[in-house]
């Protein structure tokens, strides 16, 4: 046992021996770093000169916001910041790309170079020669209005803050990557800016836009301003929302927030109406990054302080409403929108998949996997896991939203074919897309027809463990012929293993059970869309074995 | 300016990062000692090479950046591979990771294709396609030689977490490769 411990450990070591970093990166990524230390010696020295500058910079913008990219080749062929000096093509070549781009929508523009003003213009124009440094000043007066240029900024690192370019795309150039930084002064000038805008009561400046919200496009305008968050949901309705850190408005990504605020408008008519006021939520200090709104209860998703994974909690409880209805198609997108892959929503009940883990030794009921988050009652009261293995439940849906889960079985024992990608299969016709997986013991199937991306059919296999104590929650054979109103005289046996097909509200489900030895059994459930599709299916859905079975069934 | 913590290491004074002196001689040395292997690390998350590269570099800033007294080589590389882990999971969050695949795929056939041996190169596509807690827990323990008990430190977890995730690793890893 011992010598094949070594022989892995050994295959091992030579197996990621293979990752090398090329002598040319090594040394950029030295320079850079050195560049990075010089960098900050030259800022600590000249903190005092900065700090006038940067005060005095920010009175002469007053109106607007300066925020500074510090471009950084990080792409196949390296060059440091310095070095684009000396590539004017190429350089040319990036500020086409961030005039057509970047700066797609921004009014007008300042570049400085060393401190110092190197170019001012309007949106039309070409910039000829670029350096490292670019500020991007929006001049419009305030933080509405659609010049404002659409970035994310993690105010959590001072001189790195990523700021993320539409839709968090790196920078990409003729095949080599850049990534984009704002710099430490446009940090710091940003950052005095929002706290002189914000802790000197002009907030009240930025709620009167909430308050004077009278039509579509005033929503709209306001979805600009990156302190308040606004939800466009299908049939004109719209969710605002805005985050505070003790009474400071602040952006609802990367910060921590003590109440979150909520209204939603519906636009079918002018002026619009506001149907709610003011949904105060306090909430622990934890990194709220969003918010949600769903068939009418509200939630909040927050990054635990210390900890991967995230915290969703129902925040309110709304008499649901015709206005809900609406929404009830976005709420994937919802969370997507909120970086949060993590979670999806399947029928009623919001699924956190990160957390979801097999070898927590957790066992993963509701009551228990909401007590190891921190979920609240109503969110207790609202999820249940299990639901996720409910075949019926997926029946009808987008093969798509299936694919969703491929984190948590990608986080689990996951046995993805293809990759993961659907793929056709050459003896059915019928089941032309399945995705197949493996949860330990479980496995879950999905089917489609041919070409059409809904969900026909589901499958659960599971043995004694799983079934009876994790996934159905405490169901074992008796209990899903009770649910499934089985009859036992509908059963028939073949080769040790009982089958049994019957329809129920309109599904069709094969169930098979077969004895294991000691206590296990081994459970089969398939649940077709319905009887009538199967019956018309010219494909053999449940292979050679199952004849015999569909034969009674028919009969 | 600040005031200055020391710290000594094998005769060599280390500054508190509160001042920003530590000086160039010592960070080119720490970024020497590690660049390999925060970059494999990074690698090991991110399954390729160039946002590999950029992990390594935001790891090595935050070493700029952070108030961190190594206290000896142990310390030094056990706070370079949480940081880096950190950093990665950062990156692995973000949606559009998601649509990298492709090339992430490609990534990895090039990976080492200039030498070693193919054997090796296809246990490393092996151990790359393992989810992500499998394949750094087998890269900490098997490449790095730490203890399920010090992985479990550094990722935050428990040692019996970390031995599960060994024993899972080792599974996968046997069902692939026989």
């Amino acid at each position: 046992m011992i010598g094949m411990e070594e022989k892995l450990r050994e295959d091992i070591r030579n197996a990621f021996g293979q990752i090398c970093l090329d002598n040319e990166r090594k040394m950029l990524g030295q320079r850079n770093l050195l560049s990075k230390a010089q960098g900050r010696q030259k800022t600590e020295k000249t903190w005092m000169a900065a700090g006038i500058i940067v005060a005095a910079a920010v009175f002469l913008v007053v109106n607007g916001i300066l925020i500074g990219i510090n471009l950084t080749h990080v792409g196949n062929v390296p060059v440091t910041e310095s070095e684009h000096h000396t590539q004017p093509s190429e350089t040319e070549a990036l500020t086409k790309y961030l005039m057509s781009e970047l700066l797609n929508g921004v009014e007008s523009f300042l570049i400085e170079y060393d401190g110092q003003q190197f170019k001012e213009g309007g949106a039309s124009e070409e910039i000829k020669e670029f350096s490292g440094q670019i500020v991007i000043t929006n001049l419009a007066g305030d933080l509405s209005g659609d010049s404002i240029l659409k970035i994310t900024i993690n105010y959590g690192n001072p001189d790195e803050c990523v700021v993320e370019i539409f839709n968090n795309q790196t920078v990409s150039l003729n095949g080599i990557r850049y990534k984009a930084y704002i710099s430490e002064k446009a940090y710091t000038m940003l950052w005095d800016y929002r706290r002189k805008y914000f802790e000197e009561g002009q907030p009240n400046q930025i709620m009167a836009l909430v308050e004077q919200i009278s039509s579509e496009e005033d929503l709209n305008r306001l979805s600009a301003n990156p302190f308040i968050y606004v939800e466009k949901f299908s049939e004109g309705f719209y969710v605002v929302s805005a985050c505070y850190d003790n009474g400071v408005l602040c952006t609802l990504k990367g910060n921590v927030a003590t109440e979150i605020r909520y209204r939603y408008y519906k636009t079918e008519n002018e002026p619009v109406t506001e149907y709610s006021m003011n949904l105060d939520a306090q909430n622990e200090r934890n990194g709220i990054f969003g918010a949600c709104y769903m068939d009418g209860d509200w939630f909040e998703v927050a990054k635990l302080e210390n900890q991967e994974g995230y915290r969703i909690k129902c925040i309110t409880s709304m008499e649901r409403s015709n206005y809900a209805q609406d929404v009830a198609e976005r709420e994937i997108e919802t969370f997507l929108r909120l970086n949060t892959q993590y979670f999806i929503r399947l029928t009623d009940n919001i699924i956190c998949i990160e957390d979801f883990k097999e070898d927590s030794g957790e066992k993963k009921d509701s009551a228990s996997y909401c007590s190891l988050h921190g979920w609240d009652e109503q969110c207790t009261k609202d999820m249940k896991v299990r639901d996720i293995y409910v075949a019926q439940n997926w029946i009808g849906k987008n093969v798509n939203d299936f694919a969703a889960l491929e984190s948590f079985f990608d986080e689990t024992a996951s046995v993805w074919f293809e990759d993961g990608n659907l793929f056709q299969t050459e003896e059915s016709e019928r089941n032309a897309y399945q995705i197949n997986t493996s949860f330990s013991t479980l496995r879950f199937e999905v089917s489609t027809e041919a070409h059409d991306n809904e969900i026909i059919s589901v499958t659960l296999y599971g043995d004694h463990n799983y079934v009876t104590e994790d996934v159905w929650l405490g169901m074992n054979m008796e209990d899903v012929k009770k649910i499934m109103n089985i009859d036992d005289s509908a059963f028939f046996e073949k080769d040790g293993t009982l089958f049994s097909f019957f329809e129920k509200d309109g599904y069709l489900y094969e169930f098979s059970y077969r004895s294991m030895p000691g206590e296990n059994y081994w459970l089969y459930l398939s649940c077709i869309s319905n009887a009538a599709k199967i019956k018309d299916s010219t494909v053999k859905s449940f292979g050679e074995q199952m004849e015999e079975g569909r034969n009674i069934f028919a009969q | 300016m600040g005031t200055f913590l020391y710290s000594y290491y094998k005769g060599k004074r280390y500054k508190k990062r509160g001042g920003g002196e530590m000086d160039e001689k010592q960070i080119s040395e720490i970024y020497e000692r590690n660049a390999d292997r925060v970059y494999r690390l990074c690698f090991s998350y991110l399954k390729n090479p160039d946002d590999a590269f950029d992990a390594m570099q935001n790891t090595f800033y935050q070493m700029l950046r952070k108030d961190v007294v190594f206290e000896n080589p142990e310390h030094e590389k056990a706070w370079l591979i949480v940081t880096a882990s950190n950093v990665c999971k950062n990156v692995l969050s973000h949606w559009w990771r998601k649509r990298v695949s492709i090339e992430e795929r490609d990534s990895l056939k090039e990976e080492g294709k200039d030498g070693g041996r193919q054997e090796d190169r296809e246990l490393l596509m092996v151990v790359l396609k393992l989810p992500v807690k499998y394949r750094i827990s087998i890269y900490l323990h098997y490449y790095e030689g730490y203890t399920s008990v010090e992985i479990g430190k550094m990722l935050g977890k428990s040692d019996a977490t970390i031995r599960g995730w060994l024993k899972k690793g080792r599974e996968l890893l046997g069902k692939e490769i026989g």
